[in-house]
């Protein structure tokens, strides 16, 4: 725990910002989305299937989120669908412009996952 | 960047032109405020509907106004531009509504939902969406020529 979040947090505020900062950069260039901008989101989508499974882990060796259960994996469920709804999107409509929405996941996926850290330790 | 540029321009602005470009953007907003306020709505509903009842079912309301809207602005065709056009304005409409009676009338939301307090919890943005969305909507109105005519 380093500033009251967990080690998932900041592992998501690393990968989220460097994905968004990838894909603005590249929507700045006027690329349209590529394997850089799309890869950085399914690495996103990667962590948050890790996340997931640490997650039941977690449930199951501790007494799981201090907040309400259902609405944790609610987050966690919905979060997952982020990255992946972009990148399908971003594979029928390649233009700079969804490189720019590529861009969006990641600061949608730090909020969320510091939400879950405050369900699951603070609530 | 040029080409990508003239790409742009080829395209005319009109009722089939607001789901792309930039309004791809807007798309991806109100998708994502579909999902958030959707999921958020499903769970207040299910799992703690009795503590506010009337935030919650707003909640719902305002969930399926941002579907309604996703699905119309992404949509081509003449009927789909009107439908957004409608939905965006009941968005409107709903937001500054709520957003004044969760100020006047504060027990009547105990709990937030998506437009109380002008959409605060989610940083104003379902205040100035509703706008970005009419204006977008106007600059791509029917019968609207080629780009020179801005």
């Amino acid at each position: 725990m380093i500033a009251g979040y967990d080690l998932w947090f900041w592992i998501a505020l690393v990968l989220g910002a460097a994905s968004a900062l990838v894909c603005l950069v590249q929507f700045l260039r006027g690329r349209a989305t590529d394997d850089l901008s799309q890869g950085s989101v399914l690495i996103l989508e990667a962590f948050l299937v890790v996340y997931l499974i640490g997650s039941i882990v977690m449930q199951t060796i501790t007494d799981g989120p201090s907040g309400d259960a259902w609405e944790y994996y609610g987050y966690l469920l919905t979060a997952m669908l982020i990255p992946a709804g972009t990148f399908v999107w971003s594979m029928t409509e390649r233009t700079r412009w969804s490189t720019l929405v590529l861009a969006v996941a990641g600061p949608i996926i730090i909020v969320m996952v510091q939400r879950m850290n405050v369900l699951w330790y603070y609530y | 960047m040029n080409d990508v540029e003239a790409n742009d321009a080829r395209q005319t602005p009109g009722p089939s032109a607001k789901s792309k470009g930039p309004g791809m953007i807007l798309v991806a907003v109100y998708a994502l405020f579909s999902l958030s306020a959707g999921a958020r709505a499903l769970y207040q509903i299910l799992a703690k509907f009795d503590e506010a009842p009337v935030s919650f079912v707003l909640s719902g309301v305002a969930a399926a106004i941002y579907v309604y809207a996703t699905i119309s602005l992404a949509r081509k065709g003449i009927g789909a531009y009107w439908s957004a056009v409608w939905a965006i304005l009941i968005e409107l409409v709903g937001v500054v509504a709520v957003g004044i009676f969760s100020y006047v009338r504060p027990d009547m939301f105990p709990l937030a939902s998506v437009w109380s307090h002008f959409g605060s919890g989610y940083g104003y943005v379902p205040l100035v969406l509703p706008i970005i969305g009419l204006l977008w909507l106007y600059r791509n109105r029917p019968g609207r020529r080629a780009p020179s005519a801005s």
